[in-house]
Order: C-alpha cells, then structure tokens, then sequence
C-alpha cells in the first residue's frame, strides 16, 4: 500500500482522526447491524433493486414486506411482483422495474453461490443492473462479509482526500484496487472495514 | 424463511443529523484535549470560553476570551461542530469543572 501521512486525530479526514473516531464509537456503542434484508437471496437482490439499501421511504417499505410475505415461490410466479409495485407506487422508476423483471426471468439460470463471498459478488455482476457497489452491498449484507467494501461516493472522497486512492480513477474501472488498498488500511489500522466505511460514509456526509 | 431482517431495514449509514438543522441542538460535554497549563490557571468554573476552528477541516479550539488557546476538542460530535461552525452558526463553552489539569466543558451555540 501506498505510504501517506498519519496527520493529527484533530484534523479531519486523515488516518489518525479515522483511527480516533472509529474507537470513539466503539467506546460509545455495541455498533452490531444486522445488515440482511432477507435469508432469500433473490429477495436481498429485489430489495436492493428497490433502493432500500438507499431510500427508507414507506412504499419501498411496503413492497418488500408484501414481497417478502408472499414466499418465493409465489413472487417468482410471472408478473405478480410487478403487479404488486405498481398497485403500490404507479410511478416506480421504470429502469428499476425492468432490472427486476430480468431477474424473475433470468433467476433459474444464476445459479448463485451463497457461501463463498467473492464468488457470489462476482455472479451477481452478471444480473443487469447491479453494478460493483451493489453487488459488493448485497454480498456484505447477506453474507455479512468483510471482504468485499461497499465502495459508495463518501467513502471513496475519503479515501482520495487521505491520499489513499492517488493513481486511481474512478469506481468503475478502478474498483478491486480500491477495495483491496481500503481492506489493507483498515488491516493497519486495525478495524473492521464495513464499520469503517459506515462511519466514514457518515461523517463525510455529515460535512456536506 | 424471509424478513430475516426483522422486519427492519438495515443500512450503513448510522442514524444522526448533522445538516444545518441540528446546530441549534448540538451540545458537546468533554475535557479539553492538550490543555494548556500555563492558561488554564487562569481559567474558573463558569467561564465562557470561545469555540473556533482553525480552517473548515479543524482543529476545533476553545480559546479564552482574550484569545489565549486553552487546548482542542476531540469528540465523538466533532464532526457535526465543524459543519455548523462551517455554516456560520456560533458556539462557546462554559466551563463546568476543573481538577488536576482537566477542564471539562459543555459546548453548544447558546
């Protein structure tokens, strides 16, 4: 890994300060997230492609509460998925709907790994719509791993501000480096690296 | 099964404001960080003390009246501080106790 500078735990966003609220929080609380939406995976998939990941809104909500209480072996059945989000939200964004679409249809021939995290997040790269911060979101979520990084935008300013990330580009050509230089500084420092990103995600959007 | 969730929706994002909004509620109870000694005889319990940060990233420090740097904050908050402080809200700290080199402050913007 890349050598950057330690800085003062008084100023923000350097290694030190993350290294110091990282154990302020843990003095202060438990911190244990029950990340998993679902113990179906294609249910997890289906709530991520509704966003709940991203918007705690009620109709999100819904859905997936009326989804997840059908049983999968009702929901996969032809359009009752998509029958329910419209009688629900009749403006739900089209794209979203055609990406659940092809994962009903698609599903039988996903064949997904459940117990092996990279493998799993790499299959799940192959459903439309799921890009590397998803599939690394479903895979964290649903396996609990701590070896794929949900990569959002904060994180990633964080990590270009520590120096962390120079050389890199972006996320989506960039995306295993910067997992595994974020793994590798959480490794130094001595954390946990989804706890790291959630504290990271919520100071840098604290600030903005 | 389903809902292994519990019926709830996880997110990584802990819970906690932070937008301009929550300035007003803010309050930030700890020991002055680095204190120094030389000042800090000089200062008592109720005194209000400055709160200001150095640039828009910090260091947040607690300065006397006269402009003497009695030490610097750590918190757990010190993020929210800076980014009300960023957005022009002011903030002093009244002190609350001192003993043996340790000052303890609550800060907030009343």
């Amino acid at each position: 890994m890349k050598r950057i500078s330690w800085g003062s735990c008084e100023t923000l966003f350097t290694p030190a300060y993350w290294k110091l609220q990282y154990h302020l929080d843990h003095a202060e609380e438990d911190f244990s997230i029950n990340h998993r939406l679902s113990d179906c995976i294609y249910e997890e998939i289906v709530g991520c492609m509704l966003g709940l990941y991203e918007f705690q809104c009620e109709y999100r909500t819904e859905i997936f509460y009326r989804i997840t209480h059908m049983g999968s072996k009702n929901w996969f059945r032809g359009n009752t998925v998509l029958n329910l989000i419209l009688s629900i939200f009749p403006k739900f964004p089209t794209k979203r709907m055609q990406y659940i679409t092809e994962l009903i249809s698609d599903k039988d021939s996903l064949h997904l790994t459940i117990d092996d995290d990279l493998k799993l997040r790499s299959q799940l790269l192959q459903v439309n719509g799921i890009g590397w911060k998803n599939a690394s979101w479903i895979t964290r979520n649903f396996l609990d791993s701590e070896k794929v990084v949900v990569l959002d935008s904060n994180v990633i300013k964080a990590c270009f501000k520590m120096g962390l990330y120079e050389g890199l580009k972006n996320r989506s050509s960039d995306y295993l480096r910067m997992e595994e230089t974020f793994i590798e500084f959480c490794r130094i420092l001595d954390v946990i690296p989804s706890k790291m990103c959630s504290i990271m995600n919520d100071h840098v959007r604290t600030l903005k | 099964m389903s809902g292994g969730g519990g019926g709830s929706i996880p997110t990584i994002n802990r819970p906690g404001g932070g937008g301009a909004e929550d300035c007003g509620s803010l309050r930030i109870i700890t020991s002055v960080a680095s204190p120094d000694s030389d000042v800090l005889v000089d200062v008592s319990e109720g005194d209000i003390l400055n709160v200001r940060t150095l640039s828009n990233e910090g260091p947040v420090i607690i300065e006397t009246p006269d402009g003497r740097v009695v030490g610097s904050v750590l918190s757990r908050e010190m993020i929210r501080l800076i980014s009300c402080i960023n957005n022009g809200i002011e903030f002093n700290a009244v002190v609350n106790s001192i003993s043996d080199g340790r000052c303890v402050i609550e800060i907030s913007s009343e």
